[in-house]
């Protein structure tokens, strides 16, 4: 098409292709390189060992940039094939003032690698390294930073508190965002000042743009896992949180703007966040009752239908922010959200967000079988407590040929939950379908599914009665026999409790024998030994009409049966007898049953099996004496429980369900005042670094996504590019006041530590001015690193919410 | 957390691997249990993704094909508060399908250990402090560079070709210096600095339908209508009307469009579809799409992401939608199945048919998958008879599926009771039909009885023959694929550049747009 040029066509055009039929061959080529690529490097590497160290170092000594490149690759080759590259240490780190790029990010790789190890020639690097901090370009800055971060030396700690204070205030986001992964990185040297490092996290968490806020919440997630190990129990996790308080509004704000995985981090967090310090929603039904929002998944089967629920504006805030997230491609954001609404939300905000088809489609599409089951076993959860969300998708769960075993258990046990008289019909089909299953497991996970599905109403329990019975005579060498049985003797012990027909219960059991004796060839010791174990136990309730049957024609094969049978077989011989006794009144060992019964009792005295004679001891005692009758009878006739269905459990729903728990509600006494959460600082002028707004705008559409759940409160932006530096110092400079006045008020109580502690601050002062100010406004939640010991961390607690509300009192002004 | 990544050959050695952490765990720590773990996967495991646990402080996430092993050593967390569990899936998808943009598809190990630098840095880019950092692809173009000499070239040569496009060879060296003028105005997903000689783009309307077909009876009366009203010549041809008709009992359709953008410059599109688009639920839209004009105009206005990206996926329930639709197969493709035909009923026909449409010529590839029924079969005894088990289950074990008609197409016997009928290029209002037999080690036996009428063996079949069920099939599970029109009618009406931005004025670029429509979970049972 677009390859063929007219002959007549003028020049340029046919330059401009001639460069793209060369381009697009070249790329074809490209494939090809990538295989050749073995080229330079792995040659090196597979010289002989003894040889190799001095071929590295000359290449890496070479003054030639493509050499020390392919040096560097050797080294890298050999690291990620688990030799220690440590011995060319001094050669690479030589290296790092190069200006090849590739070059460099390889060099910083490896020396965050091994600095540890060579903390003196890797002081060496030091220097160059920060110098590059200065360097125009962004992505060399960023990168600086990061690897400063990543050298993990005592020595340079201080060094590094320096060098991220200044990139905290770079112009450009990049650098930014690579300055709160460097402060993760920082926080693990040992001796470092950590109070500062959170001091600067702190300067990037109430960044404007979701770019940086992302790595920064991040890194602060990792820390609050850090802080809250290292603090004592005396601490409370309350000041962990100080930073979240003020930016709770932004975050919630900037939700839909941060990629991925931040995102889902973020609704984590902030669902914490909520179950902490925002009061606990109330639900009103109906009819006028109140309860607490139950905010767990069993939690909402209480909740019936008809009910309202009130919320503090800043949870249901946040709570419509996730509304878009079931439109999100990524799995994660969609369980994290969905986690959040189960935690904090009711079922209707699931339904009207869209979830459960959501989570329906990447049950059925999602590309690895992982998020499938994932998804499949969130629907479990919610269809166990409140069924009726997924009631309109019943027939998605079915199972299909392709199913693994774990996707059609879990779809087996969401029918399960979804069984209802409306669709009862169509799931039993189902069930049966599958009880024939190829897959073993398939198949007995169905039966068992449908014993349980028996539970739910007697019309039910008859039908599938009924159908066990049909289904044992016709595949009695099915793998499910066992778990046929298990359901029938569930079924029958059911009714023997209510409602047993004599007749009914006599047919069936008719029917069992009848498998036993025509199908001996095929059903299997376990079944056999089950049906005549249920023979046996309903001796009483047939009246011995079937029980000495099956003995006497068992007894030809007797010797040929396994061992269970023959011990079921010998237990159904003794409780014909005893029940034989007790209705005739009299010892009769000349009746045909009391005959059987010692034949038996004969055979089995030399049994193999050990259980078997030693049970055969004990009948022989207890039958012996006219007296022991009572005793045999308490033994043989003892009222048996009922087999119970266990409920489905494997090891990714339990995870799953760890997930699925939050910390519990806090206590409404301690809730810190709605105003802690007010914005300290005035809405920044939003620099986006989309810009999204201004080509949708162009376009005479309307707002774009980004923008869609900002809200009001958000000037739109003018020239992004031109508003950058100066939203930047406006934001600061914003900031320095309202803290400051923030400060006064609150913090009367550490006046004596924040002294010292902006003297210390004073010698490290010359940096900007700004981040000061900052400081001593947070010192209150930094203190805490410091004052572990201190006894009055609690009276600090109680001081902290009196202080905010004070505080409140005179930000309103 | 993540502490580190392992490539592994495929007889699970290393090579290639990524510390996190100084101190995690190196591969000759743990890679002999590692080993073991991978090596006790089964087949069906293939280019899935895994979560393996390995011990009390670690498990393994795993993804395997059969030449190659990428693994994912994750600490276990706090067992109390465990983080989200999709984190190391989703992050180990995001790592093959970035190490598959780099060194092409299929991964192998050689490709990885000649470009270990390559994959180092990237993989220094996605995991920082053991959390994922930045995974689209996209964005990692623009800071790990695929460095190759050709690529350098590659790249001039997209610089000489757009620059020539736009008459202005001279600003050639103003491109060439501005690398990072526009980091400011770069959108996240896209790369910045996007340059082609041939401006293309591609729309790829892809729809896969998911079905559980289930034969239903139906009464004389309404066979007679329906075929009468399905004027076509295969239903008089067939031998025999079935009695009983396959409908389906869940049927899904899902949707992706797909969009493939080689445009140079930050482009402003918008694609508007008919009005099936009206039928789509569970929708999930990429970052790139405004969602606000979604929602009211159900058109797509979007900056595309650099190369492929999925703009949009959707799926259509048809067990909700009322009447016909329901209950007729969505796709092209019909079937009809009979069982236990045959004087030992052992037989089965399957019949396909396709309808004629006048946008698709042709179905590319269909498949056919027969299973049957395997009374014995446990995972561990295989196919052949291990000697404890009982003589019956030797007997109903299946030895062959044989065929006595097949009209298009292979069919082969693949062992397990498995069956596959596979048929290349069928035209489209074609029918084929596959009859065959299943056999079974008795009927082999039966043979032999015939030929020396040993007495054992006389009673055996005696008393296995009268009561044995006739053997069928349990379920087909089929695969096609063709081009040209898709179940849900869906059409693309237009695709329209609104702007361009940077972006010769007189370039048009080439549109092109596809419809594909395949099957993934299309099972058809036979009870």
């Amino acid at each position: 098409m677009q390859h063929k040029t007219p002959l007549n066509s003028p020049p340029t055009p046919t330059m401009a292709d001639h460069f793209a039929r060369f381009s697009s061959m070249l790329e074809s080529a490209r494939d090809l390189t990538i295989e050749a690529a073995v080229s330079a490097s792995t040659r090196l590497t597979e010289t002989p060992s003894a040889k190799r160290p001095q071929e590295i170092s000359k290449l890496l000594n070479s003054r030639n940039e493509r050499e020390v490149l392919s040096g560097m690759k050797c080294v890298i080759s050999l690291v990620s094939r688990g030799e220690d590259g440590v011995q060319y240490f001094a050669d690479v780190v030589k290296n790092v003032t190069l200006l090849n790029p590739r070059v460099r990010a390889l060099v910083m790789v490896y020396i965050q690698k091994y600095a540890e190890r060579e903390p003196d020639t890797a002081l060496l690097s030091i220097n160059s390294v920060q110098k590059a901090l200065g360097d125009k370009s962004p992505r060399n800055r960023a990168a600086s930073i990061r690897t400063l971060g990543g050298i993990q030396i005592p020595e340079i700690a201080s060094l590094l508190i320096l060098c991220i204070r200044r990139t905290v205030m770079d112009p450009l986001p990049i650098v930014r965002a690579a300055t709160a992964l460097a402060i993760g990185k920082a926080y693990e040297i040992e001796g470092v000042n950590r109070k500062q490092l959170l001091k600067d996290l702190l300067v990037l968490l109430g960044d404007a743009l979701p770019v940086v806020v992302g790595p920064a919440i991040k890194v602060f997630v990792q820390l609050k896992l850090a802080m809250a190990k290292s603090l004592l129990a005396s601490m409370s996790m309350t000041k962990i949180w100080t930073p979240i308080h003020s930016n709770f509004r932004m975050y919630v704000r900037m939700l839909a703007e941060l990629d991925a995985w931040s995102m889902a981090m973020m609704i984590d967090l902030l669902v914490e966040y909520a179950r902490r310090f925002l009061p606990r929603p109330t639900v009103v039904f109906s009819n006028g009752t109140q309860m607490d929002l139950p905010g767990t998944a069993h939690g909402f089967a209480s909740l019936g239908s008809n009910y309202s629920c009130t919320y503090d504006p800043d949870l249901s805030l946040f709570l419509l922010a996730l509304e878009p997230m079931s439109h999100n491609d990524s799995p994660q954001v969609v369980l994290a959200s969905l986690r959040a609404l189960i935690l904090l939300g009711t079922p209707r905000h699931i339904i009207d967000f869209g979830f459960p088809d959501a989570l329906v489609r990447s049950s059925l599409l999602a590309t690895d079988t992982l998020t499938r089951l994932y998804s499949l076993q969130c629907i479990s959860v919610l269809a166990l407590a409140s069924p009726e969300i997924f009631r309109g998708h019943t027939r998605k769960f079915f199972i299909s040929g392709n199913d693994s075993s774990s996707i059609a258990e879990c779809k087996i046990y969401i029918m399960l939950c979804l069984f209802a008289p409306e669709n009862g019909k169509i799931i039993m089909l189902e069930l049966k379908y599958n009880a024939f299953s190829q897959n073993v497991d398939i198949a007995r996970a169905a039966v068992k599914a449908i014993g349980r599905c028996s539970q739910t109403s007697p019309e039910w329990a008859d039908k599938v009665l009924r159908w066990c019975i049909a289904e044992t005579t016709t595949a009695a060498s099915s793998p499910v026999m066992a778990e046929l049985l298990t359901v029938i003797r569930y079924l029958l012990q059911q009714k023997q409790g209510a409602d047993l027909d004599e007749n009914q219960l006599i047919k069936t059991l008719y029917k069992l024998s009848v498998v036993l004796s025509a199908t001996d060839q095929q059903a299997d010791a376990a079944a056999k030994s089950s049906i005549i174990w249920i023979i046996g136990e309903f001796t009483e309730a047939t009246k011995n009409l079937l029980g000495p049957d099956v003995v006497r024609r068992s007894l030809k094969t007797f010797v040929h049966e396994p061992e269970k049978v023959r011990y079921e077989l010998l237990m159904l011989a003794a409780k014909s007898y005893l029940y034989e006794i007790r209705t005739v009144g009299a010892k009769t060992p000349d009746s045909i049953v009391g005959k059987m019964f010692h034949h038996i009792v004969h055979l089995c005295r030399y049994d193999s099996s050990f259980a078997t004679r030693d049970r055969v001891r004990m009948l022989e005692q207890l039958f012996e004496d006219v007296d022991n009758h009572q005793l045999a009878t308490l033994f043989l006739q003892v009222p048996k429980p009922a087999p119970v269905f266990s409920k489905y459990e494997n090891s990714a729903t339990s995870t799953l369900s760890a997930y699925l728990i939050s910390p519990e509600w806090a206590d409404p006494d301690t809730l810190p005042p709605k105003t802690i959460r007010k914005e300290t600082t005035p809405q920044a002028p939003r620099f986006k670094g989309i810009n999204s707004e201004s080509f949708m705008d162009k376009s005479g559409s309307a707002l774009a996504i980004s923008s869609d759940n900002i809200g009001s409160g958000f000037s739109a932006p003018i020239s992004a590019a031109k508003n950058q530096l100066q939203s930047l110092d406006e934001f600061f400079g914003n900031e320095e006041e309202s803290e400051e006045s923030h400060s006064e008020t609150e913090s009367d109580e550490d006046t004596s530590e924040e002294d010292e502690d902006s003297e210390e601050e004073s010698d490290e002062e010359e940096t900007e001015q700004a981040s000061e100010t900052e400081a001593v406004s947070e010192n209150e939640y930094l203190s805490s690193e410091e004052s572990d010991e201190s006894d009055d961390s609690e009276v600090a607690l109680v001081q902290d919410s009196k202080n905010g509300k004070a505080s409140h009192a005179y930000n309103s002004d | 957390m993540f502490q580190a990544i392992y490539v592994t050959d495929a007889s699970h050695a290393l090579t290639y691997e990524y510390l996190v952490f100084p101190h995690s765990p190196a591969f000759a720590d743990v890679g002999a249990t590692i080993a073991t773990k991978i090596g006790t996967l089964s087949a069906a495991a293939n280019k899935q993704i895994q979560h393996i646990p390995l011990n009390l402080e670690y498990y393994l996430c795993a993804y395997t094909t059969t030449s190659i092993a990428l693994c994912m050593l994750c600490l276990i967390e706090d067992k109390e508060k465990p983080g989200n569990p999709l984190y190391p899936g989703v992050f180990l998808q995001k790592l093959v399908l970035a190490a598959q943009e780099y060194f092409g598809v299929p991964l192998a190990p050689t490709k990885l250990s000649a470009n270990s630098d390559t994959f180092t840095l990237l993989i220094n880019e996605m995991i920082v402090n053991g959390v994922p950092n930045v995974t689209e692809v996209n964005n990692l173009k623009d800071i790990v560079l695929l460095k190759s000499l050709l690529n350098t070239i590659i790249r001039t040569g997209n610089k000489l070709a757009t620059a020539a496009a736009n008459n202005s060879l001279s600003s050639l060296s103003t491109v060439q210096g501005g690398s990072f003028v526009s980091e400011k105005d770069t959108v996240p997903w896209r790369r910045s600095n996007v340059k082609y000689a041939v401006n293309e783009m591609f729309v790829d309307v892809e729809e896969t339908v998911h079905a559980v077909l289930r034969p239903t009876r139906r009464k004389n009366k309404l066979k007679l209508l329906s075929s009468s009203n399905f004027d076509s010549a295969f239903y008089s041809s067939s031998s025999l009307p079935a009695s009983t008709k396959l409908t389906p009992i869940t049927s899904t359709i899902t949707g992706n469009i797909n969009f493939l953008s080689h445009i140079t410059g930050v482009p402003q599109l918008q694609i508007l579809f008919n009005s099936a688009a009206l039928n789509m639920e569970a929708i999930l839209l990429h970052e790139c799409v405004n969602a606000g004009i979604w929602k009211t105009s159900r058109a797509l206005s979007f900056i595309p992401p650099d190369k492929l990206s999925t703009l949009l996926s959707y799926t259509i329930d048809l067990d909700k939608s009322q009447g016909s639709l329901q209950n007729s197969t969505p796709g092209l493709l019909e079937f009809d199945c009979e069982t236990g035909l045959g004087a030992s009923q052992n037989e089965f026909e399957f019949r396909l048919f396709t309808l004629k449409d006048q946008a698709v010529s042709k179905i590319d590839s269909v498949k056919v998958e027969v299973f049957s029924f395997q009374p014995f079969l446990d995972e561990d005894q295989g196919d052949d008879h291990s000697v404890n088990e009982s003589f019956d289950s030797q007997a109903n074990a299946i030895t062959d599926i044989k065929v006595s008609r097949v009209t298009d197409g292979d069919f082969t016997y693949k062992g397990n009771g498995k069956g596959e009928w596979t048929i290349k290029n069928l035209q489209s209002g074609a029918h084929s039909t596959l009859r065959a037999s299943i056999r079974t080690a008795s009927d082999l036996l039966s043979d032999v009885s015939l030929v020396n009428s040993n007495d054992d063996l006389l009673e055996v079949q005696s008393a296995v023959k009268p009561n044995r069920a006739p053997i069928i099939p349990t379920h087909f599970q089929v695969t096609y694929l063709y081009k040209g029109l898709v179940p849900s009618g869906l059409k693309v009406d237009s695709l329209k550049m609104i702007s361009v931005k940077g972006l010769g004025d007189g370039v048009k670029p080439y549109k092109g747009v596809k419809y594909i429509t395949k099957t993934d979970d299309f099972t058809i049972r036979t009870r």
